[in-house]
Parts: C-alpha cells; structure tokens; sequence
C-alpha cells in the first residue's frame, strides 16, 4: 500500500511539473492567451465541503489477523487564494478533515471484533497551485500542511469476560467518544497537501471547482513512546467542491488587465 | 531563479518529503521464537511483555530502562558460555521485579544446564505485606468438624478438594457452608458424570448445590428454607476457570452483578487498547431468591477467580465479604490468548525454553480503580490469628458465623 502511494505522488508531482511547464514558452515567457480571466495580484476567498477516504498505515507484524481497512469521511473549510501571476495561486485552507479507519480480526473465535475510529483535524495547507484553461481551467496544487487532531469516537464490538462468562453479547459493544492518552497519540499532524482540480467561472465574480487533495501525513500519530514502535500514517484522499468569490476589481477588469 | 525553476524544485521537494516516513520495524513473535542464545530468550521475553502485558499505562517500571540494563548481563552469560541457575534466576528476578501484573510468572529454561528458572514479581510484594501469612487450607479444613454444632460434614477427595458442613445460625435457623480449593468444579463434574471420577469427589458440591453440582442452586442446602446465609470460603483458592464463577457464585443472588469494566490490547503497541465494555455477570437461572445472607471468606492467598468472586458478592445486596485484602491478581487471562488478544500467555516451555504466564483482560471497578496488584478490601477486616490456629480455633470462620448470627 504505502509503495502505491509514492508511486501515485510521483505521478502527481510530474503531472504538476509538467502542467507548469507546459504553460510556459520555450524562451520563459508565458502564453498569457491560454489564461484570459486570470486575476493578476488579487485574491479571492471561498469556501468548500466533501467527502474523503483515509488509509491508516500501520505495519502490524506478525499479528496478520489485524486487518485495518480504510473508511469515509467528512470534509469542510475555507480558502483564501492570491494570485501572483496569471497561472500561479499560492492557497491557504482551513479544513476540518476527518480521518477514519477501520480494524477488524480476521481470527475464528474474535472474528465479531472490531473497531471504527472516527478522527476529527483540523488542517491548515498551504500550497502553490498552477492552472491553465479558459472556461474551465485544469489546476494542479503542492504544499504542506499542518493540523491538529481535535477528537474522535471509538465504536465497535470487543471481546469482554461478561460475554465469556454469561454471553451477555450487548457487553461486546462500545460506542464513545475517544479519551486521548498524552503519552501516547500525537496530536500534531503535518504533511503533504498535493492533487490536482478543475475551475469554472460561474458568475461575475464567483468560481466554482471541484479538487481533489491527497493529505499525506509524515507525522506519526503515535508520540515516540516505546523503542521497538511500529509508526502509524494516515493518508486522506479528498474530493472538495468549493465556491470562491473574487475580491477587489471587477471581473472584467481582472479580464482587461490580464489581456494588456 | 525563473518560474520553470520553482516549479521544478517543487516537485522535486514533493518527492523527497513522500519519503520522510518512518520505515516500519520488523519484530520477532514472542509467541513461537526458537532461542539459541541467553541474549535471545532475554530479547524474546522482554518483547513479549513489552508488546503484550495490559498494565503498561499504570506500571512505573522503566521497561526501555531495564533492557538497556539487563541486556549485557544475558550478553555476559553468551560470552562466558552459560550461566549457573543462581545466575540466571537472578537475572530474570530483576528483570520482572516491580511489575504490576500479579499473575505473572516468567520461567525459563538454562540453555547449558537445562534447569527452569522462574521469575514472579508478586513474588516480591505478597510476602512483604503485614498480615501475609501462609496457607492453612489443611490445618483449618481439619477443624471444620470439630467445630461447635457443626453437622452434616462432607468432603471431597484429592481431585477436588472441596468440603462442606451445616452450622447453628440463629433463631433454629442454619448457616450452609462450603470451601474448595480451586475453580475446577465444572470440569470435574463433567468428569464425574464420564465416569472418570468418582461421585464422592463432588459431594460436598451435590451437598451446597444440588444433585446437578455446577446447575445453579437446585435442591442442596443452600436454597432450602432451614438454611438462613451461606458462607463460600475461598482462603487459600488459587484461582481457577472462569466458567465456575456463575454456577457457583452468581448463583447466590437472583440479581446481575455489575463488577465494572474490562478491556484487552488492540495492537503491539505498549498502550494499543481496545475500549472499556461493560463487566456484567448475569445470576445463574437456578439461583437463591435474595432472602439468605451470602458471606465470601477470603484471604491474602486467595487469588484470581477467588478475587473476582469477592467483587461479585460485594456487589449482591446481601453479601458480605470478611477476611483479609486478597492476593492482587485480579485480572482475567485466557490461556493461549497470545494469539487471540496478541496479549497474555506466550511461548511454550518445552518446545521453545520459555513461558510467560500474565494476564490479558483488564479490569477496574465502577470507578475505573484497578484492584491489580492491590487486591480485593474486605467489607469486614479479620486477619488470620496463628495463635488461634494452634489452638484448634479458626478465627476467621468464626468471625464469618458471628456476623450471620449477630448481624454486627
């Protein structure tokens, strides 16, 4: 898994290199006809909501039976863009972002037990992202982020001695809200924020996109705690419709100026 | 630097930082590890326990600490060609000095001279306790019958010590008492009923119970209207299998004793646990109806399923437990659990040279308080009285017979 995700990241950091450099002549100037309505030196604001998908990477030994398979989530927040040059945006999002997983046993007498963990962050990534197009604009985007784990809800099945002894199932059941340990979770986040998006002018002022981020988390979520720690990853992929709004001159202003 | 540059450098950093991931550690199965050398059984042992033992979010023993510490000394024994019994003992006496889990116990066989050693850290804190003492399980089931108006007298037989006698309650009324030793009645009851026991060994059961011995209550004393309280003494009980624990002790109350909470590892990580669930025990369907007195004798040397017992009558409206602060080990384990909970019992003695018996279900009270280590607190203190012993007096039991009688 973790070897198909830098491989897929290689591909988008060579689409995003070729995508800049497509846009550019062979003498370094830039073909400002492929960006007409691009806002030169302004910024625009808006904000964004979907859904994501979030793989927590963990190597579990010898301990095969612990399947961690991937869940949905939730995703929110809002952006500010400026706009340096006409095919450059650099992009600050606060996103709240929701990084589930699932751990299932894949072993005969515990096979019931299982546990889904809904994690709540909130993510701030800041990224440079190029596009290119006229009515509909292709974007590619890399950056970092950084976040904070804000809290998260344990729900599943256990194995308890009260279904052992009495087989009182209902016993097996838990559903609340997750108690952080500070010795063990790390509740800073950071990592890569890259994807890639399409741009449609809406209104006068108004854009609407459609993204989709890969947060690529290079922080452990487990604090360095014990020597022989296996490290634990999210990876969360996101697809976002957003809705900016242009600050500043009007949109044919922004147009005029780009075309001179 | 131009735009094509930046552009380039970026992908380039993208690249790199994809990375920056930890790489993912290889680590041996303590469970099944073939051991060569003193370093490995060490390096095995102190993998399993730091991987699988329940109690490392309270325990204060360093463990990353220690295995800097003990690691030259198993290196010493490999470079020296072995180490004596002493040696050796010694070393895995340090190595789990302090633990909480009072299950525990390490044994491990000397790769040049073949001998077990074996290392229990309750071991180190029992026996240091003010009112520890040993076992007189014989001393004081001898006396049973010697007892003032004590009747009906049985016993069992050496597969099952278990006995059982009727004593004067008050006002005509009687008091059912019954003692066993460990927590094997139901599978020795299914080994009466092959055949490959005799009847006899589960007579006092049959007595206190009914004809079904582990059924619940059904026709034995306890649940008859002559009998006004029944007295379970589990001095000197070492534990046993949790499947008695409901036909023999839940049995005594028509209500479900609400002990607290249990949980079990989630992962190979030191503090990876599942959540807290409930730990409720449902009455047994043949059980008393709630009018008689239930008294738990326990002591220090009553321990595990002696202890859960102890909860469980503590929580029955008419129970009281009187005796002495139980052993500690309060902590359920399934044997091979390793493989099921990646947690408690690992490796084998005879295949592998090692084997560590520990724990791996956790459990606290309603309050989330760990008995762990601490033990069960008497609702009634009474220490064992050796003076009373030598002169033919069970001072414990007499307390029990007391309290029924006199209420106070």
């Amino acid at each position: 898994m973790i070897e198909m995700v830098k491989r897929f990241l290689l591909l988008m950091a060579g689409v995003a290199a070729l995508v800049g450099a497509s846009a550019q002549e062979n003498d370094g100037t830039f073909r400002s006809s492929m960006f007409p309505k691009e806002p030169i030196g302004r910024w625009s604001v808006g904000v964004f909501g979907g859904m994501d998908n979030n793989t927590h990477v963990v190597n579990v030994g010898y301990a095969s039976d612990m399947k961690y398979t991937s869940m949905g989530g939730t995703t929110a927040g809002l952006s500010a863009g400026y706009h340096p040059t006409g095919w450059l945006t650099l992009r600050g999002d606060v996103a709240w972002v929701q990084k589930n997983y699932r751990l299932d046993r894949d072993s005969y007498y515990v096979s019931f037990v299982y546990t889904e963990s809904t994690n709540n962050y909130l993510l701030v990534p800041v990224a440079a992202e190029i596009s290119f197009g006229r009515t509909f604009r292709v974007a590619a985007h890399i950056g970092a982020y950084a976040g904070y784990w804000l809290t998260g809800k344990r729900q599943g099945q256990s194995l308890s001695v009260s279904y052992l002894v009495s087989g009182n199932e209902e016993d097996t059941f838990f559903d609340e809200d997750y108690q952080f340990d500070e010795t063990r979770d790390n509740r800073f986040d950071a990592g890569l924020d890259f994807g890639f998006g399409l741009r449609m002018a809406f209104a006068k002022k108004i854009d609407v996109s459609v993204d989709m981020h890969w947060y690529y988390g290079l922080t452990d979520v487990q604090k360095n705690y014990m020597t022989n720690l296996n490290p634990r990853y999210n990876t969360t992929r996101a697809i976002q419709v957003g809705i900016s709004y242009w600050l500043g001159k009007k949109n044919g202003e922004r147009k005029a100026k780009t075309e001179n | 630097m131009n735009a094509h540059t930046i552009k380039i450098l970026l992908a380039l950093v993208a690249v790199a930082a994809v990375g920056c991931r930890k790489e993912a550690i290889e680590v041996v199965n303590p469970d099944r590890h073939f051991c060569y050398t003193y370093v490995d059984q060490f390096e095995t042992i102190w993998t399993g326990i730091d991987q699988g033992y329940l109690f490392w979010d309270r325990d204060t023993v360093d463990w990353d600490a220690l295995h800097e510490r003990m690691l030259p000394v198993f290196r010493q024994f490999d470079s020296k060609g072995g180490a004596t019994d002493e040696e050796l003992d010694r070393a895995y006496k340090q190595m789990v000095h302090g633990l909480l889990d009072h299950h525990m116990y390490v044994q491990v066989k000397n790769l040049k001279t073949g001998n077990a050693v074996y290392a229990d850290p309750a071991w180190d804190e029992v026996p240091f306790r003010d009112y520890y003492h040993y076992t007189f399980f014989d001393q004081q089931v001898a006396l049973l019958k010697t007892m003032e108006g004590v009747t009906e007298y049985n016993e069992g037989n050496d597969y099952f010590r278990c006995y059982s006698a009727l004593f004067p309650g008050s006002n005509g009324k009687k008091i059912a008492y019954l003692r066993f030793r460990s927590f094997s009645a139901s599978s020795t009851a299914r080994a009466v009923s092959y055949g490959s026991l005799p009847a006899a060994t589960i007579g006092p059961l049959r007595w206190f119970y009914g004809n079904d011995a582990t059924n619940g209550v059904t026709n034995g004393w306890a649940g008859r209207d002559a009998v006004e309280a029944v007295i379970i003494d589990l001095r000197g009980n070492g534990g046993g299998n949790l499947e008695d624990i409901r036909p023999l002790i839940c049995s005594l109350t028509p209500s479900r004793s609400d002990i607290g909470y249990t949980r079990h590892k989630e992962g190979l990580g030191r503090l990876d646990y599942s959540s807290w669930t409930p730990f409720h025990i449902d009455s047994h369907p043949n059980h008393l109806d709630g009018s008689k007195k239930v008294v738990l004798l326990v002591d220090v040397n009553s321990v595990s399923c002696s202890e859960l017992s102890a909860c469980i009558v503590q929580s029955m409206p008419h129970g009281t437990v009187i005796g002495e602060r139980t052993y500690g080990a309060t902590c359920p384990l399934l044997p091979g659990g390793h493989n099921m909970l990646y947690s408690g019992v690992f490796g084998d003695y005879g295949s592998l040279g090692y084997y560590v018996y520990t724990s791996n279900f956790d459990v606290v009270d309603k309050d989330y308080k760990s008995l762990e280590g601490v033990g069960v607190t008497p609702d009634i203190e009474c220490l064992f009285d050796f003076t009373a012993l030598q002169n033919g007096r069970d001072n414990q039991l007499e307390r029990a017979l007391e309290y029924i009688r006199t209420g106070k």
